[in-house]
């Protein structure tokens, strides 16, 4: 159902206003309000009627004013309030769902793993104990086994990324880190790509591995890639924060379609074609960032594209510089 | 020829180590649960000790801290296939609580071998 805004709120009180004198104006005529006003000052000379009934108008149309001025306040801060327990009731069913979902990866990953185990051990066994020249196919095919095997192990590797909330132990200075992450950042990006950065010193010691904050820079780079063309042109920014880092990522490709915009982090959620992507990209930058107590959001950027923002808590680097 | 003992609830799990360890030459004993397990470690201390920490009837942990109660030496290879938080944080515990070594599930013949063999060479 759509709202009213603010503009047809202010409309529909000054209507309710304008009926409100029509009654009271109707109810001061039939009571011969005028006369009695009369008689009064005719009794008391020294008063003039004129300024009694300008002064009395004025006050009036003062209280009004005063009132919807108030009251067009009051409904704007509550429709702001409701808007931002909203946003936060949504955030918060967002957080819980993945939450859950990541309960269910590690469980799933965690059965996977005993079923997974086995296969590998008992292939490589039963390939190993085959005459070469004898079974040759058969050790081929016993080979192709273990390499699919190998491909599931490296998907249950990644869900379980996300599915751990625990950080990985290891701490690593944030502009340190974010130097080498560049370095691939640019050796990913074709000639044609358009990139920018910028990055603060002082961004302080984060709760993440080296090859996590590679990882988190990379995929999010792919991500834009992913979206938008290769002449695409990306914004890599990383700031202070009083209590840690933010680091945004803008592209200015398509953006993010609102309708799979609460979804984007979910494990196995991609709008690539069947077999081109994994889904886990964005799942695993999440679970990284997650861990190390930080958080991750997005949004569309009013010119076109998207932004990812993620927020780090960190400590000051022991040692100056970087 | 070292004796091995394996304890892990899935007896698939179990079937594909102990195959392996017999092929490479080992006296294999297995145990479904850590109960069984610990009366073996009493009866006639093995080599080595493969211990799954996730088990249904008592956990690869406390059957640590039962050891440790019991005095039992047999050094032990915590394995692991994770869980939402299990991977990390129990193989660690298990390392703190005085598991020799520590796999993380899936792993193949040759990671396996590896470690037993650096194991009983220590």
């Amino acid at each position: 159902m759509p709202e009213r805004t603010t503009t047809q709120e202010l409309i529909f009180y000054l209507v309710i206003a304008a009926a409100m004198t029509l009654v009271i104006t109707a109810s001061l005529v039939a009571l011969d309000a005028f006369d009695f006003i009369y008689e009064y000052t005719r009794s008391h000379e020294d008063m003039e009627l004129d300024e009694l009934i300008l002064g009395i108008a004025a006050a009036l149309f003062s209280l009004v004013a005063v009132g919807m001025f108030k009251s067009v306040n009051d409904l704007r801060r509550y429709r702001e309030a409701v808007e931002a327990r909203r946003k936060l009731e949504k955030e918060l069913e967002h957080r819980q769902r993945l939450s859950a979902l990541g309960t269910l990866l590690g469980g799933m990953a965690h059965s996977l793993n005993n079923y997974l185990l086995p296969i590998e051990m008992l292939c490589g066994l039963t390939r190993d104990g085959l005459d070469t020249k004898l079974h040759e196919r058969e050790r081929q095919h016993l080979g192709k086994v273990l390499e699919a095997t190998k491909g599931a192990k490296s998907v249950v590797a990644e869900a379980l990324t996300f599915a751990r909330a625990d950080a990985s132990g290891e701490q690593v200075d944030l502009n340190t880190a974010l130097r080498h992450a560049l370095v691939l950042v640019d050796a990913m990006l074709p000639p044609t790509a358009n990139v920018s950065k910028a990055v603060e010193p002082g961004l302080g010691v984060v709760d993440l591995s080296l090859q996590q904050v590679q990882t988190i820079m990379l995929l999010l780079v792919q991500n834009a890639l992913d979206a938008a063309d290769d002449e695409v042109s990306i914004e890599i920014r990383a700031e202070r924060d009083p209590k840690g880092a933010i680091i945004k990522i803008t592209d200015d490709g398509p953006g993010i379609p609102l309708d799979i915009m609460p979804r984007i982090f979910e494990p196995f959620f991609t709008t690539k074609p069947q077999g081109e992507g994994t889904g886990l990209g964005l799942s695993t930058v999440y679970g990284h960032v997650n861990g190390a107590g930080g958080n991750l959001r997005a949004e569309n950027v009013a010119t076109g594209g998207a932004r990812f923002i993620l927020w780090l808590p960190s400590n000051p680097s022991p040692a100056k510089g970087s | 020829m070292p004796r091995i003992l394996i304890i892990d609830d899935d007896d698939l799990v179990r079937y594909a180590i102990a195959e392996t360890l017999r092929r490479a030459g080992h006296e294999v004993i297995e145990c479904a649960g850590a109960a069984d397990g610990l009366r073996v470690m009493t009866e006639g201390a093995p080599d080595l000790c493969i211990l799954d920490m996730i088990m249904p009837d008592q956990d690869g942990l406390e059957t640590l801290t039962r050891m440790k109660g019991l005095g039992l030496k047999t050094p032990v290879l915590a394995i692991s296939g994770g869980g939402r938080t299990g991977l990390g944080l129990y193989l660690q515990t298990a390392s703190l609580l005085g598991a020799k070594d520590i796999l993380s599930k899936p792993f193949d013949n040759e990671i396996l071998l590896a470690k037993i063999e650096e194991m009983l060479a220590r």
